[in-house]
């Protein structure tokens, strides 16, 4: 039976190898329920070998370290051969030892399946595994991604990949997905994510959903260089590799490009891998269940630091690791393929459930027979156990009456003990703190005893209470009364604070009459200046003016001498013709008195003489007037005369006047001029005066706040103090229940007077 | 008028020389004896009238204080005499530079008939006036407005206007009375 188990289950494990190992933990658990009946515990040896890793390498060894680290294992998938794996990814471990103290990073490299094993059986802590499998462990076991591998590819950092299908260059029959048909094609492995999945996720998208059909033979390379190298011999017509795998053979000198075509090329911004598939995102650093939060948060944070020059980026051909990117696509790719986890989605075919759940058939047989087995054996023990039970309880059963009756015994004495020392304590409970408790032998004494220290120190308590309360109670009448006066005098400061608040208020506003003032005293004595300095100008024209009229008078006065002269000169030609008119009177008399000799003869001419008398006689009357008009014009002349030259020296001595008057003037505008600047820089000083004595008011007003906030505080401590008092009253009642001395009817004074000697 | 000749300038300018008229009266000079009084003295006495430089009239000591000097005309010489001063006025004409001076003729017969020499006199004045001519009943008698040291030597007055009026002086009497006694 055994042998025929394992060989079942080595043919189901040979078939099934992609649907893996929990459906084959099933079938055990079917095939162990057997396990009573057969009593042969087969599943360490068989499991064993096929579970278990190899420990290859050792980041620091355990015998080294002073402190015992614990040892962190993390599973590496690799895919290529295992000494470049270990080359790649041992510095990432030192990294990580080094970078997380008191852990020591272990790798574990593991192929595809491999993998899978040890993570069913949560061999390792940590995962570096493709996304494919990543998901997969997400799904199956709970893994959880800690950061996304920054890939350095041609000096720059990448954190997506793809796959790339491939043909030899010269290969004139491909040059489209479905020419693909019917031909020779080579993957890395039936379950590698950029050797296979991707490449079959653009297929099935071109409608193919069985992809060993569509082609003529579908072979594994195991790794990428080798479905180069198979390639580029001519071993299949085409093949498929992750991105960046035929660049780096290119740039190891292993292959040359140019012999290569890439099949359903696409362009991807900012990549710049050939590449046929959609991109996905890079490899993730994932933790398996079970860790602590502490350590992945220390791992991701060292992964997330690791700097782009250290040796473990340079190995690992990374810039480091960047936060976990988004696995969604991989996810949709897996469930489109129908691949694991989702193998379940989608038709179930006949073929399907012969072929998927052949193992549940076998795991249901086995767990029938094994149910029907265990039956048959657990009812034969049963009956030998009732047995032996009966006999025990019999015993059991006379052990038990003995006992009894010695402790109804034990328990009288006891009840007898506890009433006496119930009734010495007593009055304790009442206050009298007096009683003692008779001591008796046994635990009863033992109690007695300790009662009665207890009820000595309560009495000292109670003593030393009495006093304390005594003693509060008095300095709390002294601090009610000086917190009271200290509230008081709170109350007038702020009283006196509200009062030089009113009169700084008024000292403000006087004082912002008085720049008020000061301002109009400075615009009065501007308007002065202006005033003085026309009244300058005007005094100018005014001096100008005199001048002119001084000459004016100077001229009037020299015309006016002439005149004069004039005057003088008339009246000598009057006194001229007056001579004259004399001489002819005289002549015209004589005339007259020759021809009166003349007689008759001569009266003719008489008359004339006569008429040329009458004639110089007016002539001589007419020089009078004239003569004394020009008396008269003379006179008036020198009056004039005269009269200018007052008004010359009164026009010198105004002249004067105005110029003393002009000098008085300039000295007002400079006199009016100073007064404005000092009137200016008066309002300037009574402004900044006022404004202080707002920053004063303002100052004082806080004050007065601050004063009455400790007038309304110390109120309140003197009112909790109040209530103080009241507690300490109702202490000092119920401490004065307690009797302490055998002095019982003493008052209480006297008991505290005690107390406090 | 330019065209005129200088007989019809003449005949239009002094229409009454040409017009004759008879005129009665008799002509009397007329004068200013002192400041306030005016005389007037028959024509039949006057000689001639003149004004004379006091250059002329040679001052004679040892005589009244109304007699000038001594003064020549027509080759006759002759005392000059302020006739103010004689009539009993303050002297009107001293110390001046010319004198209007009245030459009369005097017959000095009526008291000293064997001879008939004309006695002259040169009586200075204050001014000459001029010739007037009065009709006998122009005159009025002696009032008492006459002063008293003229009153004997006044013929009668002639009233020129309403306040003036002029003494006609009797020159026989003055010049018998206050010279020839």
């Amino acid at each position: 039976m055994q042998k025929n188990l394992s060989q079942k289950f080595s043919l189901i494990s040979k078939t099934k190898k992609s649907n893996s190992t929990w459906k084959l933990a099933l079938v055990l658990l079917g095939l162990g329920s057997l396990m009573p009946t057969v009593n042969l515990p087969f599943v360490s040896e068989s499991i064993q070998p096929l579970v278990s890793g190899k420990v290859l390498a050792q980041a620091t060894p355990p015998a080294n370290t002073a402190q015992e680290d614990i040892t962190v294992k993390v599973g590496v998938l690799s895919r290529e051969a295992t000494d470049r794996t270990i080359a790649k990814w041992q510095p990432t471990m030192d990294y990580l030892s080094q970078a997380v103290p008191g852990y020591t990073f272990e790798m574990v490299t593991a192929g595809f399946d491999d993998m899978r094993a040890i993570a069913e059986k949560n061999e390792v802590d940590f995962f570096l595994v493709n996304p494919g499998m990543y998901v997969e462990f997400e799904a199956d076991f709970g893994v959880n991604r800690l950061a996304t591998m920054k890939n350095l590819r041609l000096g720059d950092a990448y954190t997506e990949f793809g796959g790339v299908i491939i043909t030899k260059a010269d290969n004139q029959q491909i040059n489209e997905l479905k020419d693909l048909k019917n031909k020779t094609f080579m993957a890395v492995s039936p379950i590698s994510f950029g050797g296979w999945y991707m490449a079959e996720g653009v297929l099935y998208d071109m409608g193919v959903e069985e992809s060993e059909k569509f082609f003529k033979d579908l072979s594994y390379g195991k790794t990428h260089d080798n479905v180069i190298k198979a390639v580029a011999n001519g071993e299949v017509e085409a093949g498929t590799i992750r991105t960046d795998a035929l660049e780096r053979a290119v740039q190891r000198g292993e292959v040359k490009l140019n012999d290569f075509k890439v099949i359903n090329p696409q362009e991807t911004p900012g990549f710049p891998f050939l590449h046929s598939t959609p991109l996905y995102p890079e490899w993730p650093f994932a933790a398996a269940k079970g860790n602590s939060l502490e350590l992945e948060e220390l791992v991701a944070k060292a992964l997330l630091n690791m700097p782009p020059n250290s040796t473990a980026a340079k190995a690992s051909q990374a810039e480091g690791w960047t936060v976990p990117l988004n696995y969604r696509p991989v996810h949709d790719l897996f469930i489109d393929l129908d691949v694991a986890p989702y193998d379940e989605i989608g038709q179930i075919t006949v073929e399907d459930l012969i072929k998927d759940y052949l193992w549940l058939w076998v795991s249901l047989i086995g767990l029938i027979l094994g149910l029907g087995g265990y039956a048959i054996y657990s009812q034969r023990q049963s009956i030998i156990q009732e047995k032996e039970n009966q006999k025990s309880l019999n015993e059991l059963n006379k052990s038990l009456e003995q006992s009894a009756a010695e402790q109804k015994q034990q328990r009288e004495d006891l009840e007898s003990a506890v009433v006496g020392l119930m009734e010495a304590l007593e009055p304790a409970s009442e206050g009298d703190l007096t009683v003692r408790a008779q001591l008796t032998d046994g635990d009863v004494g033992i109690i007695a005893d300790l009662f009665n220290a207890i009820v000595e120190n309560l009495k000292d308590i109670a003593l030393q209470v009495k006093d304390s309360a005594g003693q509060v109670s008095s300095s709390l009448v002294q601090n009610e009364s000086s917190v009271r006066e200290i509230a008081e005098q709170a109350i007038a400061e702020a009283e006196q604070i509200q009062a030089t608040l009113s009169s700084v208020e008024q000292m403000s506003s006087s004082i912002q009459e008085v720049a008020e003032n000061a301002e109009k005293t400075a615009t009065i004595s501007n308007d002065a200046f202006v005033s003085a300095k026309e009244g300058n100008t005007v005094m100018d024209q005014t001096v100008d003016s005199i001048q002119g009229l001084r000459t004016t008078i100077g001229d009037t006065s020299k015309k006016i001498k002439r005149l004069g002269e004039s005057a003088q000169q008339i009246s000598q030609v009057v006194a001229l013709i007056d001579e004259i008119a004399l001489k002819t009177n005289l002549l015209a008399i004589n005339a007259s008195v020759e021809a009166a000799r003349a007689g008759e003869l001569g009266q003719g001419f008489t008359a004339v003489a006569e008429q040329v008398g009458a004639l110089a006689e007016q002539s001589a009357k007419a020089t009078q007037e004239i003569a004394q008009l020009i008396t008269g014009i003379q006179q008036e002349t020198q009056e004039v005369v005269a009269a200018m030259e007052t008004g010359t020296s009164q026009v010198v001595d105004s002249t004067r006047l105005v110029e003393a008057t002009k000098v008085s003037l300039g000295t007002v505008l400079s006199k009016s001029q100073e007064i404005d600047s000092l009137m200016k820089s008066i309002s300037a000083a009574t402004i900044s005066q006022a404004e202080t004595s707002q920053t004063v008011t303002e100052v004082m007003m806080l004050n007065s706040k601050t004063s009455q906030e400790r007038s309304q505080s110390s109120s309140q401590v003197a009112q909790a103090i109040q209530s103080t008092t009241e507690i300490l009253g109702k202490l000092q009642e119920s401490v004065a229940q307690f009797k302490v001395s055998e002095a019982e009817d003493v008052e209480e004074d006297t008991v505290f007077s005690a107390a406090s000697v | 008028m330019s065209s005129l000749t200088t007989t019809d300038r003449l005949k239009d300018l002094l229409p009454q020389l040409f017009n004759e008229q008879r005129q009665e009266g008799n002509y009397y000079l007329r004068f200013q004896l002192t400041n306030d009084i005016n005389a007037l003295l028959d024509l039949s006495y006057v000689q001639e009238s003149v004004t004379i430089d006091s250059s002329q009239i040679t001052a004679v000591p040892n005589l009244p204080e109304y007699v000038v000097g001594m003064m020549s005309s027509r080759n006759q010489v002759f005392l000059a005499l302020d006739l103010a001063h004689l009539t009993g006025f303050a002297p009107e004409t001293i110390n001046q530079r010319q004198y209007q001076t009245v030459v009369v003729q005097i017959n000095s017969g009526k008291n000293n008939i064997q001879s008939h020499e004309v006695n002259l006199y040169g009586l200075t004045v204050k001014a000459i006036q001029g010739i007037s001519r009065i009709l006998p009943e122009q005159f009025n008698s002696v009032t008492t407005s006459v002063p008293d040291t003229l009153r004997p030597f006044v013929q009668g007055f002639v009233q020129d206007s309403v306040d003036e009026c002029s003494f006609v002086i009797d020159l026989n009497r003055l010049i018998t009375t206050q010279i020839q006694s």
